[in-house]
């Protein structure tokens, strides 16, 4: 039991969600988690109390019971029930053997069907007994309780030693009350709204049929055929051939293809190997591709690939044989585990059958049939209705209609959601993307599925896949804001600006206050040369949020190209005060007390200062930060030291920046400071 | 949610810490795919597990004899570990095991009645160990007729009735078991189970409450004891704790004489035996469907089962026929009622043995033309069909519903003489926010309200079309609406005239809505009938008969969450309202008397149902006919094939 977060800002609580994970796995292996307890009846004794007499009750069973419903099934005058359960036997009637000589009446009520519906549910039923001052016995009558259940309309009246009923009482819905007073004793009886008087019926059969005897449930077993409702694109799969040869299995050549696992020693596998040779003519019709593994020696030392070679060769095994290994085990049953809530090993023999188009569509736990196969490959399966028909355990019909097949659409989504989250654990990225591409063929509509390809796209380097997948998104939903978000963001980062910034004004639109979107959108501008509006935008980003400290620096640059240097150095002032490590608002500030055209905000000592700052604040000895030096000791007359730098600064920047720097060492060399330009 | 913190970036932006943790929060409650936009770090911690080893188990044969070739030891060691208290910190979780072991063969040594005089207890006892006597001096009878006699004694109740006798040693012990056990000497079969719930560290000692549970089969019937201990145990060598001392609590005793054995006698495979799906279908567990499920849309409920079952006269022949929900994959089924009392199954033919993953059915007149209609729930929606002149179903409309339905109650809630429908719902929409599939769970254990909002569905059948509009906002049921739901029942608790509503939800509070003439009001606080606890079931019934409905829920009475709940050291920072309601998640079933004033008293410790273990469908009837409705709990959450339980 892990501890439950108080507050629903804890639910993140590691320890919370690994106790669920926890619990999780263990019954999905097998383990019971209040298993095993059994069913309970409590006698009323008529003073408040209910005596525990769930051993007398004889229905004391241990079978995670579910639903209750009541009824004088046998029409002897007592209530027996039904019981479903989750374990076996999933049903049990429980006849009422009581021998003692209580009296009953039991009432079907018919409602006039206008002011009271038919059934006469949530009618109330009182029975007044003669000669005592006991309050009557009330019922009511109900359609749906307990859990998932409902109990018969025979509304069911013990009556104790009662002799004489006085009369019987019927509250109809909708408030009329009506006195029924000739029912019988011992009678099951209609009281039909209006009437004014009972009917009894005399129903009870002569002769039953019913023996109280035990059941006895089927044993658990290993062997299933699991058809995939949701078809899973099988990665490929590695394998050895007899001489220890890598090979792999090509699910992609167009090929149903059925990978069987088998051991040497293992009878039933033996006898389903037999069954495929003899079958081979139907087989190789279908177009069926066998691959049997052995798993000889796997982990085991009970037979080695030599006796599973020798059996191949003795059989005369007309289809392709090999080894499997313990990464191709790995890797079936993790498949097999995401497919069912059932993680248990996986049992000899097994086969994976793979459809012409590489997609695993049945995984049949213990031997298979070769019709049951071909059957499983010709089956239709390409609609939800089909695939989940197909699937079914058992036969039966499935729903026809919007609502089912919605349903049944929402099924596999989440399926995909669960392999995308399987290949992404296995870092197989495209197999990743293609799950999520099914999830959009399926809700096509939807952004935000769209926007979660498109994430993944981004993760896996296909921006433009994902551009394309985003814009798809925002035309699907405009306001939806994470599409538009993060298109305008992606547009900037591939810097087509004026794109980018068409979608940032939406987004901004939908979401005004967001200091986030309107950051981007500066840094937008300010890449597209429109320094004025980009300080607007940052300027509004420090009203929404002071703490984000980039902006200052970022603002206080751009403040510096249009002159404003007085605002500029604020900028880095604060930033520097906000944050004493912030290099790169120092470098920032020395830069413009260096290089500032406006001789009072130059100051070479502060400058070669707080450039030295900024340099021992930066983890490596950036080309920037030695171009401010160089610019600091230029500014005090240092020109020795100035070219030093600069030479140093030129050598470490890439290509694209040096020309600036080298136009500098040019000035340093005539013994001139740099002084900044401004943009017109 | 706010969009604002949704945003994810492709750019590495140097914002706020304080921003980038909102970030991470709300992305991290979808799960799945929205974890690949995460940083590295903030990525779902089970996405890194590594794939588990393979194993290959034989099966030679349907029965199952297992021999492993694969290396399961890795899997086996994993779980036990996973299985194994002294890991997660509850020591005393791990001092239950111990003492469970020990209390084990003391019910061992009590179903040999005969020999408990020469018993040793050798390593179960220090050597001055002492016990009270173990059977009362007397007790007061609760009920006495011609079948059944039962009675009851409780210390706490009664403290003035000490149990004087003492004993002492293993001789001593010896006696008092005899005493115990002499009822029990000519049982033909004898079970025992003990039940820790509550573990109490007192320095080297350990207090523990326990209940046993000793039932005899006589010839002539049954015999149960259900005694309650207290128990001091010398813990020096804690992988056998010494028994230093025991004392009885409590002891409620219930004797019948009936000739078949038990009030109740299992006749089903008289009843379906004849039909190929009993055999097929349902002598087999869920456990073993699940293993050609694919069942696997969110977590506990992926197992749960929900086999709801509904009684209905469908072809108008005075009997009652059987509907019966099944789970994914496994077709429902309708068994008609035959004369001798056996029934047929028909869901073939009469076009119901749909496969949808169903959980609850109503067979009613929705109609109003005189014949039982059947709705059933299923994952997707309600599927509402007309009964055709008693011969088959046909589907007249599925009402669509994106959530987690569970169970459906029928009442006219307007009064305007047709059946309106209430549908609860456990969790929420397939999908989440973004329109992505997203699986839920309770976000606050105690408290959860981010679960599925139940419906009201006003009949509106006309003329041409089943029609059925959503209401729940308009008439006031919109009120805590997204609670984990899993069960509902209608009752006119204030004798008003109209029908009002108890909803049962699981994590947390329940909601008992008051019907003000077609207009609802949460009361549930107000009337004392919020029962915050792990509410899976409700019935009600005049149970005191005095003219005004009770209620009775079933909850989950975990002998677990009593043991851990109530130490000290569980959640010791926690507010102690917040406590209390955690320890009230696993203290078991409630009884809400109607106080007839609109409010509810909680009854339920002293009229003897609060140990009603893992409770489901509970339902008030009066099984022996003498005017008094009984209680009958049906039991149990998950039983695996494997050992072990949490």
């Amino acid at each position: 039991m892990s501890q439950s977060p108080e507050r629903a800002e804890d639910e993140n609580n590691p320890d919370y969600r690994r106790g669920w994970a926890k619990i999780f796995q263990m019954i999905r292996s097998g383990s019971s988690w209040s298993g095993h307890e059994r069913n309970c009846a409590y006698l009323n004794t008529g003073d408040g109390n209910f005596a525990n007499v769930s051993v007398a009750s004889g229905v004391d069973f241990p079978d995670d019971g579910r639903g209750l419903a009541f009824g004088d099934w046998d029409h002897d005058g007592d209530l027996d029930f039904w019981i479903s359960n989750r374990t076996a036997p999933r049903l049990r009637f429980m006849r009422n053997e009581q021998p003692n000589n209580n009296h009953y009446m039991s009432f079907r009520l018919l409602g006039n069907g206008k002011t009271t519906n038919r059934d006469a549910i949530g009618a109330r039923v009182e029975v007044f007994t003669k000669g005592t001052a006991q309050r009557p016995i009330a019922k009511t009558l109900r359609a749906g309780e307990g859990f998932l259940s409902q109990n018969s309309k025979w509304v069911h009246f013990g009556l104790g030693d009662a002799t004489e009923i006085d009369r019987v009482v019927v509250h109809w819905p909708g408030g009329e009350q009506e006195v029924f007073e000739n029912v019988v004793l011992d009678a099951r009886q209609v009281l039909a709204q209006g009437s004014g008087k009972s009917a009894p019926i005399d129903d009870r059969p002569a002769e039953l049929a019913l023996v109280a005897k035990d059941q006895t449930p089927l044993p658990y077993s290993d062997r299933a055929a699991l058809r995939l409702i949701t078809p899973f694109e099988t990665p490929r799969l590695p394998y050895l051939d007899w001489d220890g040869q890598k090979k792999q299995v090509d699910t992609q050549n167009g090929k149903p293809k059925l990978i069987n696992l088998w051991a040497s020693w293992c009878l039933p596998c033996l006898q389903e190997l037999q069954d495929f040779s003899r079958n081979r003519e139907k087989i190789d019709q279908a177009g069926l591709e066998i691959l049997a593994l052995s798993v000889d020696g796997l982990n085991d030392n009970r037979s080695t690939d030599k006796d599973a070679k020798q059996q191949i060769e003795k059989m005369a095994f007309p289809f392709s044989t090999g080894r499997a290994t313990v990464p191709l085990l790995n890797a079936l049953q993790s498949i097999h585990d995401v497919q069912t809530p059932v993680r248990r090993p996986l049992p000899l023999p097994t086969s994976f059958l793979i459809d012409n188009k590489g997609r695993l569509i049945s995984i049949y736990k213990g031997p298979v049939s070769v019709d049951e196969l071909l059957d499983d490959l010709e089956a239709a399966n390409e609609t939800p209705d089909e695939r989940y028909h197909r699937a079914a355990i058992l036969a039966g019909r499935t729903l026809d209609g919007e609502p089912a097949t919605a349903a049944l659409e929402a099924m596999d989504a989440l399926r995909y959601r669960k392999f995308a989250d399987f290949f992404q654990r296995l870092r197989q990225k495209e197999f990743a993307l293609q799950q999520l591409q099914h999830i959009v063929d399926i809700w096509p509509e939807s952004s935000g599925v769209r926007t979660e390809l498109a994430s993944a796209l981004l993760q896996a380097g296909q921006h433009a896949t994902a551009v394309a997948e985003l814009k798809e998104a925002v035309q699907a939903d405009p306001n939806y804001l994470p599409a538009r978000a993060a298109l305008a963001e992606l547009l900037l980062k591939q810097t087509r600006l004026d794109e980018a910034i068409q979608h940032f004004d939406k987004a901004i639109a939908l979401d005004p206050d967001n200091p986030k979107l309107i950051y981007s959108r500066g840094v937008a501008l300010h890449a597209l040369g429109k320094p004025r509006e980009a300080i607007e935008d940052f300027t509004r980003v420090t009203q929404l949020d002071p703490n984000v400290l980039i902006v200052f620096n970022r603002r206080g640059t751009l403040l510096e190209t249009i002159g404003n240097y007085k605002d500029a150095e604020a900028d880095f002032r604060h930033a520097i005060k906000q944050n004493a490590r912030d290099a790169q608002a120092y470098n920032n500030l020395a830069w413009l007390q260096a290089t500032c055209p406006d001789p009072t905000f130059r100051n070479g000592e502060r400058s070669l200062a707080n450039a030295k700052k900024a340099l021992a604040l930066f983890a490596n000895e950036n080309y920037f930060v030695l171009d401010t030096l160089a610019a600091a000791h230029a500014e005090l007359g240092q020109f020795d030291e100035a070219i030093e730098l600069q030479q140093k600064a030129v050598g470490k920047a890439p290509p694209q920046a040096t020309s600036p720097l080298q136009s500098r060492l040019q000035l340093y060399r005539s013994k001139q400071p740099y002084r900044q330009t401004i943009d017109p | 949610m706010n969009h604002r913190n949704r945003i994810t970036s492709p750019q590495a932006h140097t914002l706020t810490n304080r921003h980038r943790r909102r970030l991470g929060k709300c992305l991290l409650w979808t799960l799945g795919i929205s974890v690949l936009l995460l940083p590295p770090g903030c990525s779902d911690p089970r996405s890194s597990a590594p794939p588990q080893a393979a194993t290959l188990v034989r099966s030679d044969d349907d029965t199952g004899s297992q021999s492993s070739i694969g290396d399961s030891r890795q899997i086996v060691e994993q779980l036990k570990k996973l299985d194994d208290p002294s890991q997660d910190g509850w020591n005393t979780e791990l001092f239950n095991n111990h003492a469970g072991k020990q209390l084990a063969k003391l019910g061992e040594i009590l179903k040999q009645p005969k020999q408990i005089g020469a018993a040793d207890f050798k390593g179960l006892l220090t050597s001055d160990f002492h016990c009270s006597a173990l059977v009362p001096e007397s007790m007061e009878t609760l009920f006495d007729d011609e079948t059944l006699q039962a009675a009851r004694w409780n210390k706490e109740a009664d403290p003035a009735k000490q149990v004087e006798k003492r004993f002492t040693g293993a001789s001593g012990f010896g006696d008092a078991l005899s005493d115990l056990m002499k009822p029990f000497l000519t049982a033909k079969k004898l079970r025992t189970k003990f039940k820790i719930f509550r573990v109490e560290p007192e320095g080297k000692n350990v207090v523990t409450r326990q209940y046993a549970e000793i039932a005899g089969f006589f010839d002539d019937g049954t015999l149960e004891l259900h005694t309650d201990w207290l128990a001091e145990w010398d813990n020096r060598n804690p992988d056998a704790p010494l028994l230093l001392s025991l004392t009885l609590m409590g002891m409620e005793q219930a004797r019948t004489h009936i000739p078949s054995g038990a009030l109740f006698a299992d006749c089903t495979e008289s009843i379906l035996k004849e039909n190929p799906s009993y055999r097929d279908q349902f002598l087999r567990g869920y456990m073993y469907w699940l293993s050609a499920s694919q069942q696997m849309r969110y977590l506990i409920t992926d197992n749960l089962g929900t086999p709801g079952i509904a009684l209905g006269d469908v072809n108008g022949d005075g009997l009652d026929d059987l509907y019966v929900c099944q789970e994914q994959g496994l077709p429902n089924r309708l068994f008609l009622h035959k004369q001798d009392g056996t029934a047929e199954d028909v869901s073939e033919s009469w076009g119901v043995n749909w496969l949808e993953d169903s959980r609850s059915a109503l067979l009613v007149d929705i109609d109003n033309d005189g014949d039982q209609d059947l709705l059933v729930a299923f994952h997707g929606g309600i599927v509402v069909a007309s009964n055709e002149n008693g011969e088959r179903f046909e589907i007249r409309t599925i009402i669509p519903s994106s959530k987690h339905l569970m169970s459906l109650a029928a009442a006219d809630y307007d009064n305007d003489g047709d059946l309106d429908i209430y549908a609860t719902a456990f969790l929420t929409q397939w999908r989440g926010e973004t329109g992505a599939p997203i699986p839920q769970q309770p976000r606050v254990y105690h408290d959860g309200s981010n679960g599925g909002k139940n419906a009201l569905l006003r009949n509106d059948i006309g003329k041409d079309a089943w029609q059925f509009t959503d209401v729940t906002d308009e008439v006031g049921l919109d009120k805590n609406n997204s609670r984990f739901s899993f069960a509902v029942a209608w009752e006119d608790y204030d004798n008003d005239g109209d029908q009002d509503l108890y909803v049962a939800n699981d994590f947390g509070r329940d909601n008992l809505y008051r019907n003000n003439k077609g207009h609802f009001v949460d009361v549930s606080n107000e009337a004392g009938a919020e029962d915050a606890a792990s509410g899976m079931g409700i019935t009600w019934g005049d149970y005191d008969r005095d003219g005004w409905f009770d209620i009775h829920v079933s909850n989950m009475w975990s002998s677990a969450g009593g043991r851990i709940a109530f130490q000290p050291q569980f959640m010791p920072d926690a507010n102690r309202k917040v406590k209390k309601r955690m320890q009230s998640m696993a203290r078991g079933n409630t009884l809400l008397k109607n106080k007839r004033d609109g409010g509810f008293n909680k009854t339920s410790a002293d009229s003897g149902i609060e140990f009603g273990r893992w409770a489901w469908a509970s339902m008030f009837a009066d099984i022996n006919n003498d005017g008094w409705d009984d209680l009958i709990v049906a039991n149990g959450f998950l039983t695996g094939d494997q050992s072990g339980d949490l």
